[in-house]
């Protein structure tokens, strides 16, 4: 018990050294996520949180603190106002939405307070935006997919939620890609609501209605379901369909040879977000200033791709984790460092 | 002896103010909780803080206030999320085909008022006079309701004119505007109370068939208990879209249940007949308030939504509690 | 008596489904009379009523109202006819306050908003009618759920006063008062006569029917029998006509004379002494092996009471039960059950058939309780169901059926196998026919007789006087929570039974 005691002293005094003397800079930096549906966001948090305590060996302490529960919007405004009064100087949020966030954060901006979101888009001026290019994303993937058929073909596409804006941004980067090619028929577009039973049942129901189907372009999160009905329907050999980088799928994957490649949307965002977040802080200037993206506020992450090619490698780098952990990446300090000046 | 003849003086006034003031167990909640989240926070209990609040839940409050009048009557409405997000799009849209010159703006308020009215209208008459069961009716037109919002701003977006945050956000001789508008929406309930129509609602919750018996136009009574909810809920649109400055057709969806939640921790019974629009407004704040606090007190993360959960159902308790105590 | 009657029904009649509520309801209402309506239980004294109110339409028939014939299209159109009626089962808010109440129908308003002072002083006109008589804690911002029965009869009253109608209904006002509210209740009736107002009235107490009323209108199986004035009549006259001119004691399927089956010296299957508790007091009677012994008299006055306490589902003050000699306290229904009570109620839908499930899965979960099983064998438990249903003979295509598909009778005959998969000791039946065709009814009774040859000890509750009197070996007759007579043998007659159920309480 004593033991015990004198260990708890050490520690206080270790930490009220370190708030002190032994960093030379302290931040706090608050997340906000305002949906925990899946694994996907708590491995997002799981990894930011990571990345902070990485800045610790480089003598900076980063404390972040979390908020993360089912909210709505006004719950998620709550969030951002919790973190003002709490006196942040950096808040990080995954948003409900992409232009209820206008006033709010104009009003932590006031407080010189830096706001970053990730994942989604937000149409502030006084945020930026550190994520991967939504558009881009599908586009790579329609992309692959054009390649794999050879530029012919018949094509369904399963998206996410009507109305979402990175289900609107998907949408436009798959028609882009398609339409440069003649060959390729978009036979149907249906939504499945990023749920792997629906996305199941929805290719069910276009497998009946098109029996020729060479191509499917599935958003995450539904493709598991997809690809489930195609191999029910035996036609694993026949049909290219995108896929999933969560660990179960890439086995999946592995297991029955399927011709599927998947664009990579991290949970490693936030923690990418992190890390520019702690330089901006520190006072340093972007080399290229965030200005890309329908808002004019994105600094876009490169997105890894997984295909034939390097399929290997990836099934390999998640070897041991459980089946829902996803394949992930995320700008490492040294990495966001070359970001800036 | 003289102990328990005081003791029981003392539940027989707890008795009467219960009765004459459902909400008092959970303003006492809300007092606490105020307490508790300056005791972890102290900042948050600061000016600033405290407009922020009311800011945050002022929509909410409002849909509280809005989901009360047809609890009132036995019924439920689980389309007023819905009503927020299409009032919310029409507005935004409104606004912004006709610029945001302020009398624009007014008139795009009243389009809104009139669109949250008429989907009141529509769920009273769906569930009153087709006499179709509630919980059902209107779960069906909020999925309506919301693919015509889906219709009218397919993907969230459109600034709203400054000329209207602003306002929201604004300051009048020193005092927030939503402050102004809190005071606004209090005399309104307390005017509201003393209508004849929301005691007729109340009667009717309390006995349909008593009240049909006595007379009264009962489905009238109910649709009209709609349409006060589709009002209020379109006011709480225009607070929504204050503080949010843009249009989401998919903003509102999840705030039903919590304003149903408001509604119950503020001392009405979904039952019907009794309970007071005040304790509903009061309800909202007390969600808003456990949220804030499982934060403020250092709940890991992967525990807030549980912590949450847990919360909410322990100041549940707490009032039926004490209701119960001061019944016996 | 040359003036036009201020309302007259001419055959107005009413069916709900197969059941004729009323036949054929004739009445003739003139200005400034209190006429009295009087019928026994279920014979379409309150479906008249209703029709008046408008609350029930009719399916034919005349109704005329200042000789022209008019529709009552609902409450509020009765409303608007100047129609005033007190319900039977209230129509009270039990959390809005007395002035509320009364003036409900027709709130005060001042623009959008109650009148409050408006409200608190028309209630207190009428409030002041009953002022000194009212008890403890009624005032004009109590709510009425916190008041007393009888007050808030009262506020009943008010409200019905307070619409100010030229007719007046009261269906049984005064069944909670006590014998000054009555009083009270009658000094008002007859200033309202005064003013040329038309009361309709009815009361189950012959003594304030000769008290209050100038003329009686008798009903009988849905039927309008006769009018009388009251000065020209007496009581032997009115429950003559009421009970039927052929009406004999004893009719169709045949009682036993318990005097002669049942031995004194069995030791009774159940036996209740002393048994009081809300709705009754100071119950005390035996029934023996093989008896049916049955419940009469007006509707709730404390029969169904009674025998929900028996099966534990209603709390005993005081008083003591036997069953077997062996003395038991049914805490509830679990406990009731193991002790071998078996009861059913004519409330199907509350007590008895458990919808949407299958027959099968509706004779059984009694055996279930008592077995104490808790997995289930279904080819065992047809097994044991067969014997019960065959014995109903019941008829259905096979065990999955839903219930639901079933007659009510067959319905009844269902609730009942449940009770016999497992032999009871005591059976309790809370009028179990009601919503039953005849046919069904007579199978039912042979079945209940046949239960009793076997031994088993039969309580029998039932609304319908004919039903006990051709059932029942021995009929106690209940009276404002007490028993006030028991007839057996040759004094079970429609009379008596009219007779003692009528008595002033």
């Amino acid at each position: 018990m004593k033991h015990r005691l004198t260990a708890v002293a050490a520690a206080a005094t270790f930490i009220v050294a370190g708030a002190t003397g032994a960093f030379a800079q302290s931040y706090k930096i608050g997340l906000s996520n305002g949906w925990i549906g899946s694994e996907w966001r708590t491995q997002m948090i799981e990894e930011a949180e990571a990345a902070a305590a990485a800045w610790k060996e480089r003598g900076v302490d980063v404390e972040v603190v979390v908020q993360s529960a089912n909210v709505d919007v006004p719950g998620q405004i709550a969030h951002v106002r919790n973190f003002m009064n709490q006196g942040v100087d950096a808040i990080i949020i995954n948003p409900n939405s992409p232009t209820a966030f206008d006033p709010v954060f104009r009003q932590a901006a006031a407080q010189g307070i830096l706001v970053i979101s990730t994942d989604a888009e937000v149409s502030s001026s006084d945020a930026i935006y550190v994520g991967i290019d939504q558009t881009d994303w599908a586009a790579k993937s329609a992309q692959w997919l054009a390649d794999t058929l050879g530029g012919e073909g018949k094509v369904v596409a399963i998206n996410g939620v009507a109305g979402h804006p990175a289900n609107q941004m998907r949408v436009e980067g798959y028609t882009s890609v398609f339409d440069n090619y003649d060959g390729i028929e978009v036979l149907n577009e249906v939504n499945a609501n990023w749920d792997q039973a629906q996305g199941q049942q929805a290719m069910q129901n276009l497998l009946a209605t098109y029996p020729d189907i060479d191509g499917v372009w599935v958003q995450d999160g539904m493709a598991a379901g997809a690809w489930r009905a195609i191999m029910d329907a035996d036609k694993t050999a026949d049909i290219a369909a995108t896929g999933e980088i969560r660990k179960d799928f890439l086995d999946i994957w592995a297991e029955n040879d399927l011709t599927s490649g998947a664009s990579v949307n991290p949970p490693g965002v936030m923690a990418s977000a992190l890390n520019v977040a702690v330089f901006m802080l520190e006072g340093r200037e972007l080399k290229e200033p965030a200005d890309a993206g329908q808002y004019g506020n994105a600094l876009y992450l490169p997105i890894p791709f997984i295909d034939g090619s390097n399929f290997e490698e990836v099934h390999e780098a998640v070897e041991g984790k459980p089946g829902y952990y996803s394949y992930t990446s995320a700008l490492s300090i040294d990495d966001a460092e070359a970001l800036f000046n | 002896m003289t102990d328990q003849t005081a003791s029981n003086s003392l539940s027989v006034a707890g008795q009467r103010l219960i009765a004459r003031f459902p909400f008092v167990p959970a303003a006492i909640i809300l007092v606490v909780l105020l307490a508790l989240n300056g005791w972890f926070e102290p900042r948050s209990l600061s000016f600033g803080a405290l407009r922020g609040l009311v800011s945050t839940y002022l929509a909410l409050m409002l849909l509280a206030m809005a989901q009360s009048y047809v609890v009132f009557a036995s019924d439920l409405d689980l389309s007023v999320g819905a009503i927020v997000s299409l009032v919310n799009v029409v507005m935004v849209t409104v606004m912004q085909s006709l610029g945001g010159d302020p009398l624009m703006v007014l008139f795009a308020c009243v389009v809104g008022i009139a669109v949250g009215v008429a989907c009141g209208l529509f769920n009273g008459f769906v569930v009153a006079a087709l006499r179709l069961q509630a919980i059902v009716a209107t779960f069906a037109t909020s999925i309506f309701f919301t693919g015509i919002a889906l219709y009218v701003l397919p993907v969230a977006g459109a600034p709203v004119p400054e000329a209207f945050w602003l306002t929201y956000a604004s300051s009048y001789f020193g005092i927030p505007f939503v402050f102004y508008v809190l005071a606004l929406v209090l005399v309104i309930l307390t005017l509201l109370a003393r209508s004849g129509l929301v005691i007729r609602i109340l009667t009717v919750g309390d006995d349909a068939m008593g009240a049909f018996h006595s007379g009264l136009p009962v489905t009238a009574i109910r649709i009209k208990g709609y349409a006060l909810c589709g009002l209020f809920a379109a006011l709480a649109a225009m607070c929504l879209t204050g503080d949010t400055a843009s249009g989401d057709p998919l903003v509102g969806g999840q705030m039903t249940l919590n304003s149903v939640a408001a509604v119950v921790l503020g001392g009405t019974a979904l039952s019907g007949g009794k309970g007071s629009v005040l304790g509903a407004v009061i309800g909202a704040l007390i969600i808003g308030l456990i949220n804030s606090l499982v934060f403020f007190v250092g709940t890991p993360s992967e525990w807030q939504n549980l912590v949450q959960g847990l919360a909410i159902l322990g100041a549940l308790m707490i009032g039926v509690l004490v209701s119960r105590r001061a019944q016996k | 008596m040359t003036a036009m009657p201020k309302l007259q029904l001419n055959g107005v009649r009413k069916s709900y489904g197969a059941t004729k509520a009323l036949r054929h309801g004739d009445l003739s209402l003139d200005a400034g009379e209190v006429h009295v309506l009087i019928g026994s239980n279920g014979s379409g004294k309150s479906t008249l009523c209703k029709i008046v109110a408008g609350s029930v339409r009719p399916d034919g028939g005349e109704v005329i109202l200042d000789g022209q014939p008019v529709e009552i299209g609902g409450p509020q159109d009765a409303k608007a006819k100047s129609i005033g009626i007190f319900y039977q089962e209230l129509s009270l808010a039990a959390h809005r306050t007395v002035e509320e109440n009364i003036c409900l129908p027709s709130l005060p308003l001042s623009g959008p908003f109650a009148d409050r002072r408006a409200i608190t002083e028309r209630a207190s006109r009428y409030l002041k009618l009953f002022e000194g008589v009212t008890g403890e804690g009624f005032a004009l911002d109590t709510p009425v759920g916190h008041l007393r029965e009888d007050q808030r009869q009262l506020v009943e009253i008010m409200k019905t006063l307070a619409t100010e109608a030229a007719i007046l209904i009261f269906d049984e006002p005064t069944s909670s008062l006590d014998r000054s509210q009555v009083e009270r209740f009658f000094a008002v009736l007859k200033q309202l006569k005064t003013e040329g107002r038309s009361v309709v009235f009815i009361s189950h107490r012959m003594d304030e029917i000769f008290e209050i009323g100038d003329r009686v209108t008798v009903i009988r199986d849905g039927e309008t029998v006769g009018t009388l004035k009251i000065g020209d009549t007496d009581q032997a006259k009115v429950i003559a006509l009421m009970v039927g001119e052929g009406a004999t004691p004893r009719s169709g399927a045949e009682a036993k004379n318990p005097a002669t089956t049942i031995r004194s010296d069995i030791t009774p299957r159940l036996s209740v002494s002393g048994l009081s508790g809300k709705g009754f007091r100071d119950i005390g009677f035996d029934v023996a092996p093989g008896e049916i012994v049955g419940f009469g008299g007006l509707h709730g006055q404390g029969q169904s009471s009674v025998l929900r306490a028996l099966f534990g589902a209603a709390e005993v003050a005081a008083g003591s039960i036997a069953l077997n000699g062996n003395s038991v306290t049914p805490a509830d229904p679990r406990a009731a059950i193991r002790l071998g009570f078996a009861y059913v109620s004519g409330d199907r839908g509350r007590d008895g058939v458990i919808r949407g499930r299958s027959i099968l899965e509706n004779v059984t979960p009694v055996h279930l309780l008592r077995a104490g099983q808790r997995l289930l064998d279904p080819a065992d438990l047809k097994q044991k169901a067969r014997p019960a249903l065959e014995a109903l003979k019941t008829v259905f295509a096979g065990y999955d059926q839903p219930v639901t598909a079933l007659s009510g009778g067959n319905q009844q005959k269902i609730v009942i196998a449940r009770w016999l998969v497992d032999a009871p000791q005591v059976l309790l039946l809370d009028d179990p026919t009601k919503g039953i065709d005849l046919g069904a009814k007579a199978d039912l009774f042979a079945l209940i007789r046949k239960l009793a040859e076997d031994g088993l000890g039969i309580v029998l509750y039932s609304s319908e006087d004919n039903e006990l009197l051709q059932n029942a070996d021995r009929i106690l007759v209940f009276n404002g929570g007490r028993i006030a007579r028991e007839l057996a043998g040759d004094e079970r007659t429609p009379y008596n039974l009219y007779h003692a159920a009528y008595e002033a309480a």
